[in-house]
């Protein structure tokens, strides 16, 4: 296996290479009609803006050629640059100089690709997972796992590295999502347990109302939950009318339309808590209490324990809400709202 | 024997031991694989539990513990006898499907050897009451007839009169049990549900009725029985479900030699949820309104446990009065609003149930 004792080493391929030794890269020319421009089995850039670099080499040209081989049919495969070539392509160049690196083989153009990019940027999550996909092609997942994903930032955790490999077959919107960091990981991790259809229908909420993260997973699990338990398909349960209006309502922003789809589903998804919840408020609210004074229902009812509580200045305006307190009689009716119903 | 054990993987320092042999010589020695490594670190595919591995061990840890409980609830001061790990039965709503990175069936083949600083253990309290059972990280009896514990415990436990075995079971594997000379001190209880829920949800477990065949059987060999109805789980007529069980009960099994009845409503740790989706994509186990709990666990809102348990215990003492019933892993308001009194707290049900042993043996 190529590079695993270079990895193992800690030793990085391409500066354990003797350059004393190796024979120099060549410039060559490159027509760009020859560029093979489908993302080949080097390309690592996802999600890119480009006019900051069309901006740059219009300005002041190409100042870093980039790194290509020919193959057998003539054709030119992008080994490092590729966001180079798509602005010069852009800026509309005919060709461009181009280091050929035609000799290295498959995982050594892959390793200049990779410690070019590096040292010079950040990766988002779907470069990421592209730059694992790929060096898991030429090396043993525990090697990946050990000595390449600490160089990402990412800890050596096998459970991760298969999400990260998971995203290759990901449809492009929810990668576009991932990458401009409108989907988180944790998201991301939720969403891979769902089908296609799902997952984008699920996408529309999460980008149209701007969700964040806990919101996500939410509304992930509230949906997974009740389409399981109804039998549904996640695209017809946000065809009906109640869904349909929140999107279309014009008076509600898009943090209250998070909250309406949110609670929605919620009510669905738990009828009897949200009963519960209701009825309790009601019953306070009927006990007219002190003003200052709440009374507060632990988490889900789970804990037998209600809790009371009483703001107040001193001594002499607490004993007065507590003599009020005491005159409540319907005070003593307080109990689980369901034993009641 | 139906196990459909395809290897055997003899851990370091398993093979020393004579049960090792012995599980071997029965399996067929042709299965054998040789050794394998004392740890796997090869992940078995997504979530594979690796059901038709055997892997024999020479544990290292303690073999008998007390059951850890959980937090906030009231726990029944229960000891587990560790012989193994993991179960060829796939019930969807299984915990220890969670342990998917410890794969294969486990058998500890070096229990015997432990049992004589076990023996040592129990017998320096004798003023106590040591309730003890195998069924929590393994069924008791699906490998029994493959590696022998009954054969192995009932003489062991016989003989001491502070403590008593339960062995916990889903199968109808009770030839070793029915084979045995010491059946005293012995409990074989049986894990029901509803014809509904062991259908769908208990895969490779016989049917109710087998296992009320096997626990009639056993009790008219003198064994004393138990049972559990957990998870209890909510799904449609889920009444008439369980009052079919226990119509089945009642044909079967004579309740006045039945030591205790436990019930306890479905819960589960959060991380198990995607793993019951992913294993069993066809479960209604996840369909009711769970909760988190105070241990962090999900439960069913505690209303719907109310009326579950209340209406398991009004048919339960219509059919006897005096089944030993207690909940498993429920809070002290529960209790009380479902069956009407409380042991208050875990050393209230230690005291009930010691007190069921006391009266049994």
């Amino acid at each position: 296996m190529e590079g695993r004792s270079q990895y193992s080493s800690g030793v990085a391929f391409l500066s354990s290479m003797d350059d004393q030794k190796r024979k120099p890269y060549g410039l060559i020319w490159v027509e760009l009609s020859e560029v093979d421009w489908t993302p080949g089995p080097c390309c690592m850039s996802f999600g890119f803006d480009l006019n900051p670099l069309k901006r740059s080499i219009a300005k002041v040209g190409l100042i870093n050629p980039p790194f290509v081989a020919r193959e057998d049919k003539g054709r030119v495969q992008v080994v490092a640059g590729y966001r180079r070539l798509m602005a010069i392509k852009s800026l509309c160049w005919n060709k461009v100089h181009c280091w050929d690196v035609s000799d290295l083989s498959p995982i050594e153009r892959l390793h200049l690709n990779f410690y070019d990019n590096l040292t010079t940027r950040d990766f988002n999550h779907v470069e990421i997972g592209m730059v694992l996909r790929r060096l898991a092609s030429h090396l043993p997942k525990e090697e990946i796992v050990e000595n390449v994903m600490p160089l990402l930032g990412l800890g050596s955790h096998e459970p991760t590295l298969d999400v990260y490999l998971a995203l290759d077959g990901l449809e492009n919107p929810i990668k576009s999502a991932l990458a401009a960091q409108s989907l988180s990981l944790r998201t991301l991790k939720a969403l891979l347990d769902t089908d296609p259809d799902t997952r984008l229908a699920l996408l529309q909420w999460i980008t149209n109302l701007n969700l964040n993260m806990n919101q996500q997973l939410q509304l992930i699990d509230y949906t997974i939950d009740i389409c399981e338990k109804e039998k549904k398909r996640a695209e017809a349960l946000f065809g009906e009318e109640a869904f349909l209006f929140i999107l279309e309502d014009q008076r509600a922003n898009r943090p209250q339309k998070a909250k309406q789809l949110l609670e929605l589903l919620r009510a669905r998804r738990y009828p009897l808590l949200i009963r519960a919840e209701k009825l309790f408020l009601r019953k306070v609210a009927c006990l007219r209490l002190p003003k200052g004074v709440s009374i507060k229902h632990p988490p889900y009812f789970e804990d037998p324990h209600y809790r009371l509580e009483i703001a107040f200045r001193n001594g002499r305006a607490l004993t007065e809400k507590l003599k009020a307190l005491f005159g409540l009689e319907d005070l003593q009716k307080m109990g689980d709202p369901w034993s009641e119903d | 024997m139906d196990f459909s054990i395809s290897r055997v993987l003899v851990e370091q320092g398993a093979e020393k031991h004579a049960l090792t042999q012995e599980i071997i010589g029965k399996i067929n020695e042709s299965h054998s694989e040789g050794k394998a490594e004392s740890r796997d670190r090869q992940a078995p595919p997504v979530m594979d539990m690796d059901k038709g591995s055997l892997r024999l061990i020479d544990f290292p840890g303690e073999f008998l513990k007390p059951c850890p409980g959980t937090k906030g609830y009231i726990c029944c001061g229960y000891q587990i006898l560790h012989v193994g790990t993991n179960c060829p039965l796939d019930c969807s709503y299984c915990i220890l499907q969670a342990y998917f990175n410890q794969p294969s069936l486990r058998v500890f083949v070096n229990l015997e050897e432990k049992l004589s600083a076990i023996g040592g253990f129990l017998d320096c309290q004798t003023e106590k009451i040591f309730r003890i059972g195998t069924g929590e990280f393994t069924d008791s009896l699906a490998l029994d007839p493959l590696v022998g514990w009954s054969d192995m415990l009932l003489s062991f436990f016989a003989a001491r009169k502070n403590a008593v075995l339960e062995l916990k079971t889903k199968t109808d594997h009770i030839a070793g049990l029915l084979s045995a000379k010491n059946r005293d001190r012995i409990i074989v209880s049986w894990s029901l549900n509803s014809p509904h829920i062991s259908a769908r949800e208990e895969h490779g477990a016989p049917g109710l009725r087998k296992r009320l065949v096997a626990a009639k059987q056993c009790q008219e060999e003198g064994y004393a029985l138990g049972f559990h109805f957990d998870p209890l789980i909510q799904h449609p007529d889920w009444k008439e479900g369980y009052m079919r069980t226990l119509e089945l009960m009642d044909q079967m099994v004579d309740p006045k030699r039945i030591i205790w009845l436990s019930l306890g409503c479905f819960r589960y740790m959060p991380i198990l949820k995607r793993i019951i989706r992913k294993r069993h994509p066809d479960t209604s186990v996840l369909d009711g309104e769970f909760i988190a709990g105070l241990d962090g666990k999900m439960r069913y809102f505690k209303p719907i446990r109310v009326e579950m348990y209340g209406f398991m215990k009004e048919k339960l003492e219509q059919w006897y009065p005096d089944l030993g019933l207690y909940l498993c892993m429920e809070s002290d308001d529960v209790w009380q609003k479902s069956l009407g009194w409380s042991p208050t707290e875990t050393a209230g049900l230690s005291d009930f149930l010691d007190e069921r042993v006391s009266r049994f043996f």
